[in-house]
Protein backbone atom coordinates (compact mmCIF):
# COMPACT_ATOMS: atom_id res chain seq x y z
CA UNK A 1 0.00 0.00 0.00
CA UNK A 2 1.32 3.40 -0.83
CA UNK A 3 0.61 6.36 1.31
CA UNK A 4 -0.15 9.50 -0.59
CA UNK A 5 0.81 12.77 0.93
CA UNK A 6 -2.43 14.45 2.07
CA UNK A 7 -3.09 17.72 0.34
CA UNK A 8 -2.95 20.79 2.54
CA UNK A 9 -6.31 22.35 3.04
CA UNK A 10 -6.89 26.06 3.30
CA UNK A 11 -8.78 26.84 6.48
CA UNK A 12 -10.43 30.15 7.27
CA UNK A 13 -11.29 30.83 10.89
CA UNK A 14 -13.72 33.67 11.57
CA UNK A 15 -13.56 34.97 15.13
CA UNK A 16 -16.71 36.99 15.84
CA UNK A 17 -16.99 37.25 19.62
CA UNK A 18 -15.46 39.67 22.13
CA UNK A 19 -12.68 38.20 24.28
CA UNK A 20 -13.83 37.58 27.88
CA UNK A 21 -17.61 37.10 28.14
CA UNK A 22 -17.35 33.51 26.90
CA UNK A 23 -14.56 31.24 25.67
CA UNK A 24 -15.23 31.53 21.91
CA UNK A 25 -12.28 33.84 21.29
CA UNK A 26 -9.74 31.64 23.08
CA UNK A 27 -11.21 28.49 21.51
CA UNK A 28 -10.84 29.99 18.05
CA UNK A 29 -7.22 30.94 18.72
CA UNK A 30 -6.51 27.40 19.98
CA UNK A 31 -7.98 25.97 16.77
CA UNK A 32 -5.88 28.33 14.65
CA UNK A 33 -2.68 27.37 16.47
CA UNK A 34 -3.48 23.63 16.38
CA UNK A 35 -4.21 23.80 12.65
CA UNK A 36 -0.94 25.56 11.98
CA UNK A 37 0.93 22.79 13.81
CA UNK A 38 -0.54 20.35 11.28
CA UNK A 39 0.83 22.58 8.54
CA UNK A 40 -2.49 23.60 7.07
CA UNK A 41 -2.91 26.90 5.26
CA UNK A 42 -4.55 29.01 7.90
CA UNK A 43 -6.39 32.30 7.53
CA UNK A 44 -7.52 34.02 10.72
CA UNK A 45 -10.16 36.72 10.32
CA UNK A 46 -11.51 39.02 13.02
CA UNK A 47 -15.00 40.21 12.25
CA UNK A 48 -18.05 41.65 14.05
CA UNK A 49 -17.54 41.97 17.81
CA UNK A 50 -14.42 39.81 17.33
CA UNK A 51 -12.52 43.00 16.49
CA UNK A 52 -12.78 43.94 20.18
CA UNK A 53 -10.25 41.14 20.86
CA UNK A 54 -7.62 43.32 19.22
CA UNK A 55 -8.01 46.47 21.32
CA UNK A 56 -4.91 47.93 22.91
CA UNK A 57 -4.56 48.29 26.73
CA UNK A 58 -6.62 45.30 27.80
CA UNK A 59 -6.05 44.50 31.48
CA UNK A 60 -8.18 41.47 32.33
CA UNK A 61 -6.41 40.54 35.62
CA UNK A 62 -9.19 42.34 37.48
CA UNK A 63 -11.80 39.89 36.17
CA UNK A 64 -9.55 36.84 36.57
CA UNK A 65 -8.89 36.24 32.88
CA UNK A 66 -5.65 35.93 30.98
CA UNK A 67 -4.87 38.56 28.39
CA UNK A 68 -5.92 37.46 24.92
CA UNK A 69 -3.54 39.89 23.21
CA UNK A 70 -0.62 38.19 24.98
CA UNK A 71 -1.83 34.88 23.56
CA UNK A 72 -2.12 36.36 20.07
CA UNK A 73 1.65 36.88 20.20
CA UNK A 74 1.92 33.09 19.77
CA UNK A 75 0.64 33.42 16.20
CA UNK A 76 4.01 34.59 14.98
CA UNK A 77 5.82 31.74 16.76
CA UNK A 78 3.48 29.27 15.08
CA UNK A 79 4.10 30.86 11.72
CA UNK A 80 0.55 32.11 11.26
CA UNK A 81 0.94 35.24 9.19
CA UNK A 82 -2.42 35.45 7.44
CA UNK A 83 -4.17 37.41 10.17
CA UNK A 84 -6.86 39.78 9.00
CA UNK A 85 -9.45 42.21 10.28
CA UNK A 86 -12.63 43.20 8.49
CA UNK A 87 -12.65 46.92 7.65
CA UNK A 88 -16.43 47.18 7.82
CA UNK A 89 -16.51 45.77 11.36
CA UNK A 90 -13.93 48.33 12.50
CA UNK A 91 -15.74 51.14 10.76
CA UNK A 92 -19.09 50.20 12.28
CA UNK A 93 -17.53 50.43 15.75
CA UNK A 94 -15.67 53.66 14.93
CA UNK A 95 -12.32 51.90 15.45
CA UNK A 96 -9.15 52.27 13.41
CA UNK A 97 -5.88 50.31 13.19
CA UNK A 98 -4.33 52.74 15.69
CA UNK A 99 -6.74 51.34 18.32
CA UNK A 100 -5.39 47.82 17.78
CA UNK A 101 -2.67 46.06 19.76
CA UNK A 102 -1.24 43.93 16.94
CA UNK A 103 -0.06 44.46 13.38
CA UNK A 104 -2.83 43.16 11.20
CA UNK A 105 -3.92 43.33 7.58
CA UNK A 106 -7.19 45.18 7.00
CA UNK A 107 -9.43 43.59 4.37
CA UNK A 108 -12.23 45.29 2.47
CA UNK A 109 -15.60 43.61 1.87
CA UNK A 110 -14.55 41.97 -1.40
CA UNK A 111 -11.35 40.54 0.10
CA UNK A 112 -13.26 39.16 3.08
CA UNK A 113 -15.73 37.51 0.74
CA UNK A 114 -12.87 35.92 -1.23
CA UNK A 115 -11.23 34.64 1.96
CA UNK A 116 -14.41 32.84 2.95
CA UNK A 117 -15.49 31.63 -0.47
CA UNK A 118 -12.11 30.28 -1.56
CA UNK A 119 -11.27 28.38 1.62
CA UNK A 120 -11.67 24.59 1.67
CA UNK A 121 -13.10 24.82 5.18
CA UNK A 122 -14.57 27.71 7.14
CA UNK A 123 -14.86 27.72 10.92
CA UNK A 124 -17.12 30.33 12.45
CA UNK A 125 -16.46 31.02 16.09
CA UNK B 1 -39.74 53.02 42.68
CA UNK B 2 -37.25 52.89 39.82
CA UNK B 3 -35.54 49.89 38.30
CA UNK B 4 -31.95 48.90 37.83
CA UNK B 5 -31.31 47.34 34.42
CA UNK B 6 -28.10 45.38 33.94
CA UNK B 7 -26.83 44.60 30.45
CA UNK B 8 -24.11 41.95 30.21
CA UNK B 9 -23.55 41.41 26.52
CA UNK B 10 -22.79 43.36 23.42
CA UNK B 11 -25.86 44.01 21.26
CA UNK B 12 -28.39 43.63 24.09
CA UNK B 13 -28.75 47.33 24.83
CA UNK B 14 -31.36 48.06 22.16
CA UNK B 15 -33.78 45.50 23.64
CA UNK B 16 -33.30 46.95 27.09
CA UNK B 17 -33.70 50.62 26.16
CA UNK B 18 -37.32 50.04 25.08
CA UNK B 19 -38.16 49.40 28.72
CA UNK B 20 -36.19 52.20 30.36
CA UNK B 21 -38.36 54.68 32.24
CA UNK B 22 -37.51 58.08 33.63
CA UNK B 23 -35.43 57.71 36.76
CA UNK B 24 -34.26 54.16 35.97
CA UNK B 25 -30.62 53.18 36.25
CA UNK B 26 -28.76 51.30 33.53
CA UNK B 27 -25.62 49.38 34.47
CA UNK B 28 -23.24 47.95 31.86
CA UNK B 29 -21.33 44.86 33.01
CA UNK B 30 -19.19 42.16 31.34
CA UNK B 31 -19.48 42.43 27.52
CA UNK B 32 -22.23 45.02 28.04
CA UNK B 33 -19.48 47.63 28.50
CA UNK B 34 -18.80 47.48 24.74
CA UNK B 35 -21.85 49.74 24.39
CA UNK B 36 -19.49 52.53 25.48
CA UNK B 37 -17.89 52.30 22.03
CA UNK B 38 -21.21 52.94 20.28
CA UNK B 39 -23.14 56.20 20.38
CA UNK B 40 -26.31 54.39 21.41
CA UNK B 41 -26.00 55.73 24.95
CA UNK B 42 -26.38 59.29 23.71
CA UNK B 43 -29.89 58.51 22.54
CA UNK B 44 -31.05 57.67 26.06
CA UNK B 45 -33.20 60.06 28.07
CA UNK B 46 -31.17 62.31 30.39
CA UNK B 47 -33.29 61.06 33.26
CA UNK B 48 -31.76 57.59 32.96
CA UNK B 49 -28.54 57.26 34.94
CA UNK B 50 -25.91 55.15 33.20
CA UNK B 51 -23.23 53.21 35.07
CA UNK B 52 -20.45 50.94 33.84
CA UNK B 53 -18.33 48.54 35.89
CA UNK B 54 -14.70 49.61 36.20
CA UNK B 55 -13.06 46.17 36.19
CA UNK B 56 -14.93 45.12 33.05
CA UNK B 57 -14.00 48.37 31.26
CA UNK B 58 -10.37 47.99 32.28
CA UNK B 59 -10.21 44.32 31.25
CA UNK B 60 -11.34 45.15 27.73
CA UNK B 61 -9.14 48.18 27.12
CA UNK B 62 -12.09 50.58 27.05
CA UNK B 63 -10.97 53.31 29.49
CA UNK B 64 -10.65 55.85 26.73
CA UNK B 65 -14.18 55.11 25.55
CA UNK B 66 -15.72 55.79 28.96
CA UNK B 67 -18.04 58.63 28.08
CA UNK B 68 -19.38 61.62 29.99
CA UNK B 69 -22.74 59.91 29.68
CA UNK B 70 -21.74 57.05 31.98
CA UNK B 71 -20.37 56.88 35.50
CA UNK B 72 -17.66 54.28 36.15
CA UNK B 73 -18.30 52.32 39.34
CA UNK B 74 -16.67 49.62 41.48
CA UNK B 75 -18.09 46.22 42.53
CA UNK B 76 -18.96 47.75 45.93
CA UNK B 77 -21.00 50.47 44.25
CA UNK B 78 -22.60 47.77 42.05
CA UNK B 79 -23.85 46.02 45.20
CA UNK B 80 -25.06 49.33 46.63
CA UNK B 81 -27.05 49.98 43.43
CA UNK B 82 -28.71 46.56 43.74
CA UNK B 83 -29.63 47.36 47.33
CA UNK B 84 -30.97 50.81 46.41
CA UNK B 85 -33.34 49.49 43.74
CA UNK B 86 -36.26 47.25 44.69
CA UNK B 87 -36.15 45.54 41.30
CA UNK B 88 -33.17 44.51 39.19
CA UNK B 89 -33.81 43.45 35.60
CA UNK B 90 -31.03 41.52 33.87
CA UNK B 91 -30.70 41.68 30.08
CA UNK B 92 -28.65 38.59 29.24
Amino acid sequence: MTLTEPKNKSLTFISRHPPYGNDHAFACLDLVLASSVFEQDVNYLFMGDGVFQLLIDQQPDGIGSKNLVASLAALELYGVSNVFVDALSLQKRKLSVSDLAIQIKVLDAVQVETLVNEADLVFNL
Amino acid sequence: MNHLHTVNSSGQLSDCTRFLEDGDALLLIEDGVYSLVSDELNNLSESVTVYALHDDINARGLEKYAQDRSKTISYTEFIQLCCDHPKVINWF
